[in-house]
């Protein structure tokens, strides 16, 4: 019996060494990635009429889940990486202008310092989440959010773009657009380069910027009537898609575009 | 008889009415409701949910976690008018059992017979809803919520410390608090557990019952209408059947985004600040939220009549030829909506499907009706 009182003393004297010695790796430091949406260069706000090859535009809502997101290791063997954070939520929703250009700051504490040489995320929730339902998820997590989830698909929807054209130039926009993608067939990898050198005496940032008129080039077949190289957002066919079969292709160009939408900033 | 001897019969009959209070029965409340409740068990048990596969899981705070007494407490709280100044009217008065926990009015009216601005929203899985509570979110959760309408003038139109004096005072209420919360005193009555065992009971209000929820745990079958309904409503046809664009705000399996859009019901021109109610963003203050309301649960909505957040259509009729309109244009119209110019045959089939989410099992739990009948 005596033992087991030794033992509980033991116990606690443990425990209690852990919370005055809460070990911090001395070879890491703290990182923050902003995300900012821009159009065209100016900081994306919502509400905020923007031109869009003579036609203007607003926009309601810019959103996307980012996952595996990882640093690239400086290394020779071109192989390394290390996982920063699994799935998030950006939502870069922002009508107020000071919030537009703050963005959406994502905090990765305890990062390990060293040379990289830049960034990897998949845009959007991978096939291994995607197999998962919103409701499966607790309060609080990214994935528990039932505006990003599509019954039909199956699919979580890993990002959104809506707004509406002033099309005929009167001063009502009354041609709304909305960008769904989802399905396993739009998720892709990004890589991002930059050069990341991260020690332990500083904290460090980056900010990330996304596009949203990179967004709307390379429109899919039919949809671009104007020649301009963007989509036709006056026209239905091409102005809506929600992901389903008919409508997936222009969901999938949109989806690559993330590629030469995003932008790594020191 | 002496003075002596009065005093000691005086001391016996004391002594004889406190040894005559048993474990089970209240103590009389001295000194306008200041008792000890001590004598009085309290051994909560959790109140178990019990909810189906297919549904989300329900944030409880771990400050207010359900219990049976605490349920059976805010039932009753629920449905006693003692939250009412002149004691007419309880919180049951705007949400009646039968009617999904709506009023069937197009606004609520209060005890002074002021009505209010808005349509009184269903209680039903309404603990599943975290983004801001009423039609235009000013409540973050269930304990605040039940607060509000206490003080209202145009609804309870009282005051708290009125209601906690009333309850302290009650011959039952203490030791029903005691069982909930283990209080030690009728003093520890407050608005803030009346409000808890409130909010427990509204999270116990679940309702899953449908024949959609038959359909989704395959015990049931869509009918042709329904089936293309549903069809459409989540557009799953692969461009065989319209895209009625309802799920962007009414997913499943809550039958809401738990957000808040602006449906276009209201022509403001270009120029937001004209919103007569300006919803959500009268509450934000933000431009952007204005004209903006609630989804509401298309759950049990056959049932809920009149609708929208002023109670504006009295048929669900009136509803699909709103949406097949598409809606008043406006800077912050949600982009789903669009003129769907939906066929008779299409607003039936989608009209099929809105009565395949009703479910009146909950009729028949006890629980869900008022305990003073």
């Amino acid at each position: 019996m005596k033992y087991s009182y030794y033992l509980l003393l033991f116990c606690l004297l443990g425990f209690a060494a852990c919370d005055d010695d809460e070990v911090i790796p001395a070879d890491t430091t703290d990182l923050a990635l902003t995300f900012k949406g821009t159009y065209n260069g100016e900081p994306l706000q919502m509400l905020k009429t923007y031109d869009y090859d003579g036609t203007p535009i607003r926009f309601q809502r810019f959103d996307f889940y980012i996952s595996d997101l990882s640093l690239i290791k400086d290394d020779p063997s071109g192989s390394g990486e290390l996982e920063l954070k699994e799935i998030d939520f950006i939502d870069l929703s922002y009508d107020a202008a000071a919030d537009a250009s703050a963005g959406f700051r994502l905090d990765l504490p305890e990062v390990q310092t060293g040379a990289y040489t830049g960034l990897k995320m998949g845009i959007g929730v991978p096939p291994d989440l995607n197999k998962t339902e919103w409701t499966d998820y607790a309060s609080g997590h990214p994935l528990n959010d039932a505006n990003h989830y599509w019954k039909g698909w199956n699919s979580f929807i890993f990002a959104k773009v809506e707004g509406a054209i002033d099309a005929d130039g009167d001063g009502m926009f009354e041609q709304s657009f909305t960008f769904h993608a989802g399905r396993d067939t739009v998720y892709f990898d990004h890589s991002l380069l930059a050069n990341i050198q991260l020690d332990v005496t500083s904290a460090a940032s980056f900010d990330i910027e996304v596009d949203v008129f990179k967004l709307f080039s390379n429109p899919a077949q039919g949809c671009d009537g104007d020649g301009n190289n963007l989509v036709d957002l006056d026209e239905d066919d091409c102005s809506r898609s929600h992901s389903s079969d008919s409508e997936l292709e222009q969901v999938l160009k949109m989806m690559r575009n993330f590629n030469n939408a995003l932008t790594v900033r020191n | 008889m002496t003075s002596n001897n009065f005093l000691f019969l005086f001391a016996f009959i004391l002594l004889a009415a406190c040894s005559s209070c048993g474990e089970d029965e209240m103590p009389e409340p001295p000194n306008g409701g200041v008792g000890s409740l001590d004598t009085i068990p309290y051994n909560p048990v959790a109140h178990e949910l019990n909810l189906p596969d297919h549904f989300p899981q329900m944030f409880i705070p771990p400050d207010n976690p359900l219990t049976v007494d605490g349920v059976q407490l805010g039932r009753r709280l629920f449905f006693d008018p003692i939250l009412s100044r002149d004691g007419s009217m309880a919180c049951a008065g705007c949400h009646f059992p039968d009617r999904a926990f709506t009023d069937g009015l197009a606004v609520s009216t209060g005890i002074d017979g002021i009505a209010g601005a808005r349509s009184s929203m269903s209680l039903l899985n309404v603990g599943f809803f975290e983004r801001g509570l009423f039609w235009d979110g000013r409540s973050p959760d269930l304990e605040t919520q039940a607060l509000l309408p206490v003080e209202d003038p145009i609804e309870l139109h009282t005051t708290w410390p009125d209601v906690e004096r009333k309850l302290r005072e009650h011959p039952d209420y203490p030791t029903y608090f005691r069982k909930a919360f283990g209080i030690s005193n009728t003093s520890e009555i407050t608005k803030t557990l009346a409000a808890k065992a409130i909010a427990q009971y509204e999270r116990s209000l679940v309702s899953f019952g449908s024949k959609f929820d038959q359909v989704e745990q395959k015990e049931a079958f869509y009918t042709d209408d329904e089936a293309d309904g549903f069809l459409m409503f989540f557009d799953v046809s692969n461009g065989r059947l319209k895209d009625a664009e309802c799920a962007h705000c009414h997913n499943a399996p809550l039958m809401t985004n738990d957000d808040f859009f602006n449906n276009g019901l209201t022509d403001v021109g270009d120029d937001l600040d004209k919103f007569p109610d300006k919803g959500l963003g009268g509450f934000t203050g933000r431009v952007i939220d204005y004209g903006k309301f609630r989804a509401p649960s298309l759950r049990n909505i056959a049932l809920s009549a009149p609708y929208m957040h002023d109670g504006r259509f009295e048929t669900l009729e009136e509803v699909l030829d709103h949406y097949s309109s598409g809606g008043h244009i406006a800077p912050n119209l949600d982009p789903n909506m669009r003129p769907l110019e939906l066929t008779d045959v299409e607003k039936r089939q989608l009209l099929a499907f809105l009565h395949a989410l009703t479910d009146t099992s909950y009729y028949d739990n006890p629980l869900f009706q008022d305990p003073f009948k």
